[in-house]
């Protein structure tokens, strides 16, 4: 039996300094979903836990041109926030459909983000929405998009001595919006065979001035749809052209088959849920031509 | 092997216990305090059976490391209502048939106890929300469900 | 009209204040003075040769009390048909068949010295297809064959009339194939047992089986002692479903209890134990062949079903016994043929679930009925009408039935339904046999 060390650091400060010291050998405990449920079950005992629940890192703060999201927010936070909820649409959506409510009351949102999972709710919808990531250590702060985040399947560029402080959105602006759709083997508590996100926004013609697509569970990490985002630039959103976004979708993406799902499902289903949250996020300011 | 103190108030009264670092809520509960009525189920966030209120809101006690519970308020089924002055739901569940082999109906009833103190009048559609988290492979919670609303109506 | 009392009536769950003040005791929220906590070592694969058993380094952990193999089991055998190891001996013929099992003081240490157990093993090819398995070139799960027996026959047989002759005479042959899933009842109660051997010898199981009585009659001889120095509680269940008829726990544990020196032991399992290694129910695949009538008469049924009946035969004839009893359905076929197998694999132990192979039948026939009215172009609801058994016919098994009543249940189903059945059928009833 291991011993293993516990901390709960009361600041910022204090926090940085003791991941300064021990590294990777300190493994950051947000919401537990993910690490207490891997210590229940033995893939792994860390050598010392530090806690982050008293560094104030619950928050969704509206600035000018940025939502600023603690990274400790919890899922059922973000879910019930009335700005997320306008402003930042898909992120809200996605948290409201994570797990249980009582999963709920504990899951963080930079959890979700730093476990990695290439399925992963909020991580979907926060690349989908274009965010980025403020990652701090006691003598550096870097400011990192979430498109450069992940390396592999569970794999970030978080270095060891880093934390996940905050996340930043920029709010939808006028014409603009975003969805979060999910496909799971159940209603709740489920993971994605294949998630999708669309962020959109329209000119005042209706046509497409930028538009992000990201999709989950369909490669090693989670992807942004680069060939469909491309073509849809500048494009009047027609469901012609939607439905060729779709088609792209399917293309572009390298599923596998697992457990939860085959290559020919996933192929299947992601152009319909990339066209429903394409014409879901475009509906929010004025419809589809 | 460290071992850790943790103070913090269950069901009103304050408890002191000491505890390693690696133990979950569910097992400090369970075999530190006696508080049986948390029941393990799959102590992976799952099936429910751990569910109970921590600060007004219902978690699953298998995935809170007992640690992080260091002054904070926690209430367990024994904490809600008593044979004499049973909770509504209590009386509800029993009159309902909520509950057959019983041994989801603590958790199903802590999350149920949090939806109403947070939504007190709640439709079907968000009761079925509610309880989302809740596995019971027993009544097929028609009951449970009809047990919850008819709670509601009674809580007024 | 009288007033009743209960008939009618919304009453109370009789147990249910005790539930939702969770004062009842399931197994897991007992702990005795001096209890220990089990763990056991389990197969990694679904079939190998076990070569040699190390345990000297997790009996010398400070706080283990005792570690078993199967040479510490008075009796190894458990099961109606005694062909089921209570621990592995020479081979392991699933994934989580348990080879040790230790006593220790606390769990972190029951884990740590499963641990450090070795278990050299010679893997084998699994067989994992049930259909496969019936071929005569096939691995072989067991020394027995992978035919399980009922009586001196590898098949349960039903034969009624002439199906051949029949088929011959009928306006359709409407021939398909289903199969329905392995299911596991996941009680949310995971298995879990206590058992103290007291200083007289006699051992006392809390138990949370669904049969106690058919487990005190296996036990009793597996600890080598008249059922009167066996003494099992139980009673509350967490959920049984079918999962808890077979003892999971309550064997290796009495074991053990022979061994602490009266003190009691108690094994709870995870759920990713309950999953892997607990009995569960087995798939079914099952080719039907009917044939029918312009009338909608179904004249004859021929099916061929093969269950997939895990490592071991448990309550496998049982289950496929029942469900050759009623495969054909609660239908006056006249000319029935079923052929029902249970073929062992090396997949976990399949036994009972609710239903006992019946349901399968259910699925399999009704569904069945549905493909025949698509066929000949009949309505469902007539075809079963006109099919259902009556006063006075006779079963697959050809017993006389009396007091049927399917009809009046379909009539009474269909207008809670809001269905308008055809006049035709509302004004049939069991008493009278349909004239042919």
């Amino acid at each position: 039996m291991k011993n293993v060390q516990y901390f709960s650091p009361a600041s910022l400060e204090e926090a940085l300094q003791l991941l300064e010291e021990h590294g990777s050998s300190l493994s950051v405990l947000a919401g537990g979903t993910d690490l207490v449920r891997d210590m229940n079950l033995e893939f792994k005992i860390p050598d010392g836990i530090m806690w982050i629940g008293k560094l104030n890192l619950e928050y969704i703060v509206e600035e000018a041109d940025v939502i600023r999201i603690g990274a400790g927010t919890r899922m059922q936070t973000a879910a019930s926030s009335p700005v997320l909820q306008m402003k930042a649409s898909a992120v809200a959506r996605a948290a409201g459909k994570l797990a249980s409510p009582p999963v709920r009351s504990l899951a963080t949102l930079g959890g979700n983000l730093c476990t990695a999972s290439p399925a992963a709710d909020c991580g979907c919808a926060l690349l989908g929405l274009g965010a980025q990531v403020v990652l701090t250590s006691k003598n550096s702060k870097r400011v990192v998009p979430l498109v450069d985040f992940y390396t592999g399947p569970n794999q970030t560029v978080l270095r060891a001595d880093e934390l996940m402080t905050e996340i930043l959105v920029k709010p939808h602006a006028q014409g603009e919006g975003s969805a979060y759709l999910k496909i799971g083997r159940r209603q709740a508590m489920t993971l994605a065979v294949i998630n999708a996100t669309s962020r959109v926004k329209l000119d005042a013609a209706g046509k497409c001035e930028a538009v992000n697509i990201a999709v989950g569970a369909a490669a090693p990490t989670l992807m942004r749809v680069k060939s469909a985002e491309a073509l849809l630039t500048g494009q009047q959103l027609s469901e012609a052209a939607i439905r060729e976004a779709g088609e792209l979708a399917a293309s572009e993406i390298k599923p596998i088959d697992d457990v939860h799902g085959t290559i020919w499902y996933r192929r299947k289903v992601v152009p319909v849920l990339v066209e429903r949250t394409l014409q879901e996020a475009a509906n929010m300011n004025g419809g589809i031509q | 092997m460290d071992k850790y103190t943790i103070n913090f108030t269950l069901n009103g009264r304050p408890v002191s216990v000491e505890a390693p670092a690696t133990v979950n809520l569910l097992t400090l509960l369970r075999d530190y305090l006696n508080v049986t009525s948390v029941k393990f189920g799959c102590e992976q966030g799952n099936c429910g059976a751990c569910t109970i209120i921590i600060d007004g809101e219902a978690v699953n006690s298998c995935l809170v490391l007992a640690q992080t519970v260091q002054g904070r308020e926690v209430v367990t089924v024994e904490g809600i209502g008593t044979q004499e002055e049973p909770h509504p739901l209590q009386t509800a569940f029993t009159e309902y048939y909520a509950a057959q082999c019983g041994f989801c109906t603590p958790g199903m009833l802590m999350a149920s106890k949090s939806l109403l103190d947070h939504n007190p009048h709640p439709t079907r559609e968000e009761v079925v929300d509610g309880i989302v988290g809740n596995v019971c492979r027993c009544t097929g919670y028609n009951k449970i469900i009809e047990a919850v609303q008819a709670a509601a109506e009674e809580m007024g | 009209m009288e007033e009743y009392k209960y008939v009618g009536k919304r009453l109370p769950r009789y147990d249910g204040m005790q539930h939702v003040l969770a004062k009842t005791r399931y197994i897991n929220d007992i702990r005795l003075p001096g209890m220990l906590y089990v763990k056991a070592w389990r197969s990694p694969v679904p079939s190998a040769r076990i070569l040699k058993v190390d345990v000297s380094k997790a009996e010398s952990l400070p706080g283990v009390v005792k570690v078993i193999t199967w040479k510490d089991v008075p009796y190894n055998r458990y099961g109606f048909v005694a062909d089921y190891p209570v621990l592995a001996e020479d081979e392991v013929r699933y994934i989580g068949q348990e080879v040790v099992a230790v006593a220790a003081e606390d769990l972190d240490t029951a884990m740590e010295a499963v641990s450090l157990i070795d278990v050299e093993l010679e893997e084998r090819e699994p067989l994992l297809d049930p259909l496969k398995g019936m071929e005569p070139d096939s691995i072989q799960v067991s020394p027995e064959g992978n035919f399980v027996y009922f009586g001196d026959k590898p098949v349960r047989q039903i034969r009624k009339g002439d199906t051949d002759a029949a088929f011959a005479q009928a306006d359709y042959i409407i021939e398909n194939y289903f199969r329905t899933a392995a299911q596991e009842h996941c009680p949310i109660e995971t298995q879990c047992g206590i058992a103290q051997t007291d200083v007289m010898g006699r051992t006392h199981v809390y138990s949370m089986s669904q049969a106690i009585w058919f487990n005190k009659m296996w036990l009793a001889p597996i600890l080598k002692k008249p059922q009167s120095m066996v003494h099992i509680m139980g009673g509350v269940v967490g959920g049984g479903f079918g999962s808890k008829n077979d003892p999971h726990t309550d064997l290796i544990c009495s074991v053990l209890s022979l061994y602490t020196k009266n003190r009691p032991v108690k094994w709870l399992w995870t759920r990713e134990e309950e999953f892997t290694s607990s009995t569960h129910r087995g798939c079914m695949h099952m080719f039907f062949k009917d044939g029918v009538m312009k009338d909608g008469r179904i004249i004859a049924r021929q099916v061929r079903s093969i269950r997939d009946g895990g490592g071991y035969i448990l309550t496998n004839d049982y289950v496929g016994a029942k469900h050759a009893y009623g495969v054909a359905g609660p239908y006056n076929i006249p000319n029935v043929k079923v052929d029902t197998y249970v073929i062992l694999t090396n997949k976990r132990p399949v036994s009972s679930m609710r239903g006992f192979g019946l349901y399968q039948a259910s699925f399999a026939d009704e569904v069945q009925i549905e493909k025949i009215a698509k066929t000949i172009g009949m309505d469902s609801w007539k075809i079963r009408f006109i099919n259902a058994v009556r006063d006075g016919d006779t079963s697959s098994t050809q017993a006389e039935l009396h007091s049927c009543a399917l009809i009046e249940v379909m009539q009474a189903a269909a207008q809670r339904a809001g269905i308008k059945l055809d006049d035709d059928l509302l004004t049939m009833s069991s008493k009278v046999r349909l004239e042919v």
